[in-house]
C-alpha cells in the first residue's frame, strides 16, 4: 500500500483550500463598472383597441363665447350651425322744403265804356261792358322745388292765397248822388284756387259776382282767399320749377246807375287793378320721388369665426342663406311706399372684395317683412344673386374679414296725398338678420388645420415610431365628405416628412361601416423627437346634398384599431 | 427613466452577487471536525471540545442565492458590457438563460451567544441567533415582456412575490451516544422563536390580456406586514374616493415580540468501519407573527377597456373615468389587522456519509444533499467535499457541489484548535467575476466564525 507524505498532503490541500478562497475566474469581457445601459423596449405591431363614443360635431366644434357662429333650431327642431349676424338700422328723417311762392305782380287793366246821357236830367239804367275786354297775365313761380317732387296736384299754402280785386270808375259817377254798381261780375281768376268763395268755378278761375256796388270814392272791392291750389295735371315739375300763368282779368259786367246829376263823363273810365299775396306751400299731392341716402349698416365681422373655418385654404359657398329685413315706413301714409336693393360687400384681407346685390325690394305703405335669398322662407321674398358666394375670394380661399351691408338706391315713390313740406318726418327704422346656415355649396371646402403639440419629454425623446396604423369603420350622417390627415410634429414645431399616400383616409357623405385606413410612417426612418401631431381636414361639398350641419350631426368610428410598431431607447 | 444611474444599477448588481453567502450554515464544513457550529446542520454532531463564541462574531452566515445571475441581466458584447434589454441582445438568447420563476433570496443568520459544552452524559449547544430571510419570485413573463416587446399577447404575471422574515431564535441541542446501538449518535435541539418582522407581497393574479378588440387586466394582490406597531398609512383618491395606502406609519414601531415560535432539530449519526452515515431534519417548526396588517386589492379586480369608450371633446372625463376605473387594479386597501400569521420555518433535510481514507486518516471524504423545504427558497444539492487536517489546529475542506442552483464548489478554512479558533468558507466559490473582480453570479455564501475552544 502506498504511503502517503502526510505533511505534503495537507500543505498541498491547504494550498489548494487558500487558493480557492483567493481567487475567482475572471471574465475580462465583463465590466460592471462601465455598463453601457442602451435599453430597448420593442412594441411589435401592438394593436391598441380604442372604443370611441360617437363624435358628435358639437364635440369638436366649440361654439362657446363665438360671437359669428350660433347654433339654432330649425322649424322641425333640429339644431344647425349658422353664420348668424342682426342689426338693427334706420334712415335719416324724411325732409322736403317748403315751396315759397312770391307775390304775383299783375298788370292793371282799364276798361272804357261810352255812354250817351246828355238829353236827360237823369238817368237810371245799365249799360253792359263789351266783350272782348283786355287781360292780363298771372305767373305763379314755384321755385326750387325740391328734386323729390315730381308733379303737384294740389299744394295747400300755410298761410291763406289773398286775391285782392280793385276796380275803379271817374269819380264824378259816384259824386252828387250818383251811385254806380257793377252787376253780374264774371272775373276771371287764376284757376285751380282752392276756396269755399261763392261763384268761383276753380277749372275755369271765372269768378261771378252777381252784384259789385262802387264806393263813394270810386272804388269796388273785394278779396278773395284760396287754401291752397289745385293743379291737376298741370302740375309737372320741370327743372325744379313750376310756372302756373294765365290771364287774368274781367270777361263781363254790366254797369248800373242812378245819377242824379248828369254833369258826368260821356265815358266811364273803369280801372281793375289786382295784388295776389306770397304764399307757402306746406303741403302738397302729387307724384315724390324721394331718394335717401345709402345707409351703411354696422359690417358683419368675422374676427370671431371658430378655428374649424379660420383657414386661410377655406373657400365657402353658402347653400342657403337668407336675409330677413323687417323695416316700418313712416312715409306710407302718405301713399308712398319704398324700394331699394341690399348689397353686401366682403372685405378680405388680401384687398379683394366680392359684392352681391339684391333684386330690388319694395317697402308697402305698412312697411314690409322682407326675404333675401335662395334659403327665403318668410316675409316676402326677394331674389339676391350671388349671395351664396359673399364668402368666396374667388379663388384665393378664406373667409373675409368683414361683410359690409348697405341699403342703396333706397327712395320713396308714388302719389303722396298732403305730404307735408317743411317738416321733418319721422325715419324708416328696421332690423335684418343676415343667416347663412353651415350648408356648403357645391365646391365648398372648409380646410381645419391644428396642432396639438408640448407633448415632448425626457422619455417620448426616446420613443422611435416605425409607424401607427389605424383602421377603422367610419359612419357619418354627415352631409360633406371628409378627409383626415395627420402629420407628427416635432419639438422644433416643424411637421416630420411621412409617407404621404397613407397618412390620410377620406369619409364620404353619409358612410355607413366604411372601411378606412391611415398609416403614419416617417418618410426618412423612424419617427422620434415627437412633439406632437398636425390634423389637416378637409370638408368637402360635391354631393349636392346643401343639408347644413349641425351639432347633433356625428362621425363613427367603430373598431377603431391602432397598431403601433416601434421601441423606447433609452440610456439609463 | 433617468431614476436608475449606472451607480445604482452596479450597487444592485454588487450586492446581489457579493454581500452574501448561500445557505445559512457552511455545507462544505459538515464534515470538518473544526467547525464548531455543525450541530446547526445536524443535532446529532458534537464537538471535541468545549468552547464560547466571540459574541456576535461566533458563527456568520450570509448568503445569496437563486437562479437568476447577473450574467443573465448582462451580456458581453462588442467588447463593452451591456444590459440583457440591448438591442443587440436577443430575446433568444435572454429568455434561454433564464427560468420561468427566476428567483433571488437573501439569507443572514448571526449568532448573538453561542457556547458548547460536555455534560448530562452528551454534548450541549446553546445559542442565540437572529436569522433574516428574503426572497423575490419573478416570473419569466416579465422579462418576456422587456426583451420580447409589447405585442398583442396575453401575460400572466402571477407569482410576483416577495417574502422576507425574521426572527430571533434561541436554540438548546443535546447530542449523546446512543449506548444500545454502536456507533450512533443522536441529537435534538430546541429552538423558540422570537418574531421581529415579516412581510410577503403577492400578485396571487396579474393578467394583461392585450387583445387587439379589448386590453383587459386581472389583478388580485396583497401585503402582509407584521412588525410591532406598524400601520398603514393611507390617502384617499380625490377622484375615486377611494381610501388606498400609499405609506407606512413607523410612529408607534417597538421592537417587542410579534409572535411566537417553535423549532425543533433531528439529527442521527451513525458510525460503521470507515464510514459515518448522518442523517437530520432541522428547522421544523412554525413561527406565527400576530398583529399582521394586510393590505390587498380585496378580491380580483377586473378592468377592460371595452367597457370604457372614450368621447372625444368632453374634457378628457371619459379618458379620467377609465384612470379611475384602472386605479382599484393597483390601489391597495387597508383590510386592517388580520389577526396572526404562521408561517413554518425553512426547513432542510440533510443526509450524508462520511469516508475517512483509510491510508491517510486524516484525510476523509464527505458526500451530503441537503434538501431545502423551505416556502421561500426550495432547493436540492448534492455536495461532495474533502476534508484533512494536515497538522493540529489546520483542517481545511474543500467541496463541489450540483443541485437547484448549478455547479459550484466551495471551501472551508480553519485555524487554531484549543483557545482560539478561526473560520472562514465558502459554500459557492465558484466566483466568476469582471474585470473589477465584482462577482458574476448570484449564489454566493460567507461563513465566519471565530470561537474560542477549551
Amino acid at each position: 500500500m502506498m504511503q502517503i507524505n502526510r505533511f505534503s498532503f495537507g500543505k498541498g490541500f491547504i494550498s489548494m483550500v487558500i487558493a480557492l478562497s483567493l481567487t475567482g475566474c475572471v471574465d475580462d469581457k465583463y465590466d460592471l463598472k462601465d455598463i453601457d445601459t442602451t435599453s430597448r423596449v420593442t412594441v411589435n405591431n401592438l394593436t391598441v383597441p380604442v372604443n370611441l363614443e360617437s363624435i358628435k360635431l358639437d364635440n369638436v366644434i366649440d361654439m362657446d363665447d363665438n360671437e359669428n357662429i350660433k347654433t339654432l333650431t330649425d322649424a322641425n327642431g333640429n339644431k344647425y350651425y349658422a353664420l348668424q349676424e342682426d342689426g338693427d338700422f334706420s334712415t335719416s328723417s324724411f325732409h322736403i322744403d317748403a315751396i315759397s311762392v312770391p307775390a304775383v305782380p299783375i298788370a292793371p287793366l282799364e276798361y272804357h265804356v261810352g255812354l250817351n246821357l246828355n238829353t236827360r236830367s237823369a238817368f237810371s239804367g245799365s249799360v253792359s261792358m263789351p266783350s272782348d275786354l283786355p287781360m292780363s297775365e298771372y305767373h305763379f313761380n314755384l321755385n326750387n322745388i325740391d328734386p323729390a317732387l315730381i308733379s303737384l296736384k294740389n299744394i295747400k299754402a300755410q298761410n291763406p292765397i289773398t286775391l285782392e280785386v280793385k276796380l275803379s270808375v271817374n269819380r264824378e259817377f259816384v259824386s252828387n248822388g250818383n251811385q254806380v254798381t257793377f252787376k253780374n261780375v264774371n272775373f276771371r281768376l287764376p284757376w285751380g284756387l282752392i276756396s269755399d268763395a261763392k261763384g268761383y268755378d276753380k277749372a275755369t278761375g271765372h269768378l261771378v259776382i252777381d252784384e259789385l256796388p262802387v264806393n263813394n270814392d270810386g272804388t269796388a272791392k273785394f278779396t278773395f282767399k284760396a287754401t291752397g291750389l289745385e293743379l291737376g295735371s298741370r302740375g309737372q315739375i320741370k327743372n325744379h320749377k313750376l310756372d302756373i300763368s294765365d290771364q287774368i282779368g274781367l270777361t263781363a259786367a254790366e254797369i248800373a246807375f242812378e245819377l242824379n246829376s248828369m254833369n258826368v263823363p260821356g265815358q266811364i273810365d273803369i280801372n281793375l287793378d289786382f295784388d295776389i299775396s306770397s304764399f307757402i306751400v306746406n303741403s302738397f299731392s302729387g307724384e315724390i320721388d324721394y331718394h335717401m341716402d345709402n345707409i351703411d349698416i354696422d359690417p358683419i365681422s368675422l374676427s370671431d369665426l371658430p378655428d374649424f373655418l379660420n383657414s386661410p385654404d377655406t373657400k365657402i359657398s353658402i347653400a342657403n342663406p337668407t336675409i330677413d329685413v323687417d323695416v316700418n315706413n313712416p312715409v306710407g301714409g302718405y301713399g308712398i311706399e319704398g324700394r331699394g336693393y341690399i348689397k353686401l360687400t366682403s372685405d378680405f384681407n388680401n384687398g379683394n372684395t366680392t359684392t352681391a346685390q339684391s333684386d330690388m325690394f319694395t317697402i308697402g305703405t305698412n312697411g314690409a317683412d322682407l326675404s333675401f335669398g335662395p334659403g327665403a322662407t318668410a316675409g316676402s321674398h326677394v331674389e339676391f344673386n350671388n349671395l351664396s358666394n359673399i364668402l368666396l375670394n374667388g379663388n384665393v380661399g378664406g373667409l373675409p374679414e368683414k361683410i359690409y351691408v348697405n341699403l342703396v338706391e333706397l327712395q320713396f315713390v308714388g302719389e303722396a296725398t298732403d305730404f307735408p313740406l317743411g317738416n321733418d318726418i319721422e325715419n324708416a327704422k328696421g332690423k335684418y338678420t343676415f343667416d347663412a346656415p353651415l350648408a356648403f355649396g357645391d365646391g365648398s371646402i372648409v380646410v381645419y388645420e391644428d396642432t396639438e403639440s408640448g407633448w415632448s419629454s425626457d422619455d417620448l425623446d426616446k420613443v422611435y415610431i416605425e409607424h401607427i396604423k389605424l383602421n377603422a369603420k367610419c359612419s357619418t350622417n354627415l352631409p360633406v365628405g371628409i378627409s383626415l390627415k395627420v402629420i407628427p410634429v416635432d419639438k422644433n414645431g416643424d411637421q416630420i416628412p411621412v409617407k404621404e399616400d397613407s397618412s390620410k383616409f377620406d369619409v364620404e357623405p353619409n358612410s355607413n361601416n366604411k372601411e378606412v385606413s391611415l398609416t403614419i410612417e416617417g418618410a426618412n426612418g423612424p419617427i422620434t423627437n415627437f412633439d406632437g401631431v398636425t390634423f389637416r381636414a378637409v370638408i368637402t361639398q360635391n354631393s349636392g346634398n346643401t343639408e347644413a350641419i349641425g351639432p347633433d350631426q356625428y362621425i363613427e368610428l367603430n373598431d377603431l384599431r391602432i397598431a403601433v410598431d416601434g421601441y423606447y431607447e433609452t440610456d439609463f | 427613466m433617468n431614476f436608475i444611474n449606472k451607480k445604482l444599477l452596479a450597487i444592485f448588481l454588487t450586492s446581489a452577487s457579493v454581500f452574501t453567502v448561500a445557505a445559512q450554515e457552511s455545507a462544505t464544513g459538515y464534515f470538518n471536525d473544526y467547525y464548531q457550529t455543525r450541530w446547526q446542520m445536524n443535532p446529532a454532531i458534537g464537538n471535541r471540545n468545549n468552547y464560547v463564541g466571540f459574541p456576535g462574531l461566533g458563527n456568520i452566515n450570509i448568503g445569496v442565492n437563486g437562479n437568476l445571475n447577473p450574467t443573465d441581466l448582462i451580456y458581453s458584447h462588442g467588447g463593452k458590457t451591456v444590459l440583457f434589454t440591448n438591442p443587440n441582445i436577443s430575446a433568444a438568447e435572454v429568455l434561454g438563460n433564464l427560468d420561468d420563476i427566476n428567483r433571488l433570496g437573501e439569507s443572514v443568520n448571526i449568532n448573538i451567544i453561542q457556547f458548547g459544552f460536555k455534560a448530562f452524559g452528551g454534548y450541549n449547544n446553546v445559542a442565540i441567533n437572529v436569522r433574516q430571510n428574503l426572497g423575490v419570485d419573478l416570473p419569466k413573463s416579465i422579462f418576456s415582456l422587456l426583451k420580447e416587446g409589447l405585442s398583442n399577447k396575453t401575460y400572466d404575471i402571477s407569482n410576483l412575490s416577495l417574502k422576507a422574515k425574521a426572527y430571533a431564535e434561541i436554540a438548546l441541542n443535546h447530542s449523546r451516544d446512543i449506548k444500545w446501538v454502536p456507533g450512533l449518535r443522536a441529537g435534538v435541539s430546541l429552538k423558540f422563536l422570537l418574531p421581529v418582522a415579516m412581510a410577503e407581497a403577492n400578485f396571487n393574479q396579474l393578467h394583461l390580456e392585450l387583445a387587439e378588440d379589448s386590453w383587459n387586466v386581472r389583478s388580485n394582490a396583497e401585503l402582509r406586514l407584521g412588525m410591532k406597531g406598524l400601520k398603514y398609512e393611507t390617502s384617499v383618491n380625490d377622484r375615486t374616493g377611494n381610501r388606498y395606502v400609499d405609506g407606512v406609519n413607523t410612529d408607534d414601531l417597538g421592537f417587542g415580540i410579534g409572535g411566537f415560535g417553535f423549532g425543533i432539530d433531528l439529527g442521527a449519526v451513525y458510525d460503521w468501519k470507515d464510514f459515518s452515515f448522518s442523517l437530520a431534519f432541522t428547522d421544523l417548526g412554525v413561527v406565527s407573527y400576530s398583529d399582521m396588517q394586510l393590505a390587498s386589492t380585496n378580491g380580483t379586480k377586473e378592468f377592460r377597456t371595452d367597457a370604457h369608450p372614450i368621447a372625444i371633446g368632453d374634457d378628457s372625463k371619459s379618458w379620467d373615468n377609465m384612470v379611475d376605473a384602472l386605479s382599484p387594479l393597483y390601489e391597495l386597501s387597508d383590510m386592517g389587522d388580520s389577526g396572526s400569521t404562521s408561517m413554518g420555518l425553512e426547513g432542510k433535510f440533510r443526509a450524508g456519509v462520511d469516508y475517512r481514507f483509510p491510508l491517510y486518516k486524516k484525510l476523509h471524504f464527505g458526500l451530503m444533499n441537503t434538501t431545502n423545504l423551505s416556502s421561500i427558497f426550495p432547493m436540492t444539492e448534492f455536495r461532495l467535499s474533502a476534508n484533512v487536517e494536515p497538522v493540529k489546529g489546520v483542517a481545511a475542506s474543500v467541496s463541489a457541489a450540483a443541485g437547484t442552483y448549478g455547479c459550484n464548489y466551495g471551501f472551508l478554512l480553519s485555524l487554531g484548535n484549543k483557545g482560539f479558533n478561526f473560520i472562514l468558507g465558502m459554500d459557492y466559490a465558484n466566483l466568476k467575476m469582471d474585470k473589477n473582480h465584482i462577482p458574476l453570479k448570484s449564489n454566493v455564501d460567507f461563513h465566519m466564525g471565530i470561537n474560542f475552544p477549551f
